[in-house]
């Protein structure tokens, strides 16, 4: 009964947060469930034959109505978005004065997003490898396992492991990519038995799609590195070009047909490219880190 | 006049007073703590000492000082259940509660002083 009632309170909840940004959301559900159950665990260990129905109607008339604490969620949301925004001025000063949602061609350079996200490809070769390791290990020793009785518990601890990496993996994620994620696990619903626990685990669909991300990230990991350890050689390569060759001496152009072209000219071509092809890198960076954040959305984030 | 819009005002009223009277209360029991509290353990607190505002609001409070930076928080395991999040004042958190105090001292002084101005007339 009164798990009935904390459901139906948290899906009015999450009613009346319809529209809501989802990552607020969830925070906005775990909060709930976690001060309801919290408050139901110590009404019946103050007073074991407590009539629970009846507490919890307090419980929830203290929590405050579903639209009422959406209300404050969205208005603290606000609060904080706001100050967080960068103050109007500083983009008028920008003599491009675009928004930083799409920065020009060069502008780019002053984006620290697209810098974040560059090393964002960089390093998630790493996580890949790690977490499609952990997952094709897990899956498989689960299903080997499933003909014997351990294989059941150890499935479930391998899809329990999948939802912390999948939340670390968001962390990640927000912090550097900018995407807003889940800043807490989902609730364990401590209070409901562990079988409803396992069935609820089973059938969220996100424990799955996260599965589906961690497998996933191996090829973009490795293409994400691929693409962006190429991008990065061939612009920085031409930017010093120029300066290898008229500084240090070092290039010689010896082998290249150009056409009689001086050496010192091709040099300083290179170095012209270079210019544009080190912002272009940064656009691409920026580009696929959206698409990722996109992607781990989906795939991460329940509801 | 309607005695349920009188209601609706009063709690409109209440609900402008929280708006900044709940984030400089939680911040002042985070002060008076030595170490992190959990954050349900915060609101048992609020509600015992000041019961002004519904628990659910209190939540949202916290997540947006964190956010804003006046509040960090670490996430432990607890012996049973969830795991939970505790939180506690950083520098700039300290500061600013300063600075709200000195505001509310102010202010309170203020309307006080005013009031007081109403019942003797």
């Amino acid at each position: 009964m009164p798990d009935q009632m904390i459901d139906a309170y948290l899906d009015a909840l999450k009613a009346a947060l319809k529209g809501c940004d989802k990552a607020l959301i969830q925070d906005a559900l775990w909060d709930a469930e976690d001060h309801l159950r919290s408050e139901l665990a110590r009404g019946r260990w103050k007073e074991p034959g407590l009539d629970e129905a009846v507490a919890l109607k307090e419980i929830l008339a203290a929590y405050g109505e579903p639209a009422e604490v959406a209300a404050a969620y969205k208005e603290r949301d606000a609060i904080v978005s706001a100050a967080l925004a960068p103050p109007p001025n500083a983009v008028e000063e920008d003599e491009a004065a675009l928004p930083p949602a799409r920065p020009g061609f060069f502008g780019v350079l002053k984006d620290f997003r697209a810098y974040t996200s560059l090393l964002y490809l960089l390093i998630s070769i790493g996580p890949g490898i790690f977490f499609f390791t952990w997952a094709v290990t897990g899956i498989s020793l689960s299903l080997g396992l499933l003909v014997l009785i351990i294989g059941i518990p150890f499935a479930i601890a391998f899809l329990g492991t999948v939802r912390l990496l999948a939340l670390s993996e968001g962390r990640l994620v927000e912090a550097m990519l900018g995407v807003r994620m889940p800043r807490r696990q989902p609730p364990e619903e401590g209070a409901k038995g562990w079988k409803t626990r396992i069935l609820a685990m089973l059938q969220e669909g996100r424990t799955w799609s996260s599965l589906g991300y961690l497998l996933l990230m191996l090829p973009l990991g490795v293409t994400y590195f691929t693409i962006m350890v190429t991008m990065l050689s061939i612009s920085l390569s031409l930017l010093a070009t120029p300066v290898a060759h008229f500084v240090f001496h070092q290039v010689t152009f010896d082998g290249w047909d150009w056409g009689g072209a001086h050496a010192n000219l091709v040099a300083v071509v290179w170095g012209f490219f270079g210019i544009f092809a080190v912002p272009l890198t940064l656009h691409i960076a920026r580009g696929l880190g959206r698409l990722q954040g996109r992607l781990a959305r989906h795939m991460l984030v329940r509801i | 006049m309607d005695p349920g819009l009188l209601d609706d005002l009063e709690r409109k009223f209440q609900k402008e007073l929280n708006a900044g009277t709940v984030a400089l209360l939680l911040m002042a029991v985070l002060a008076e703590a030595s170490e992190p509290r959990y954050a349900y353990d915060i609101a048992k607190e609020l509600e015992e000492r000041a019961p002004i505002t519904k628990l659910g609001t209190l939540y949202p409070t916290l997540r947006s000082l964190e956010s804003l930076g006046l509040l960090d928080s670490r996430v432990e395991p607890s012996v049973a259940g969830p795991p939970r999040k505790y939180y506690r004042l950083t520098k700039d958190g300290r500061a600013a509660l300063a600075a709200w105090a000195k505001q509310w001292k102010q202010t309170s002084q203020v309307v006080n002083a005013v009031l007081k101005g109403m019942d003797h007339a």
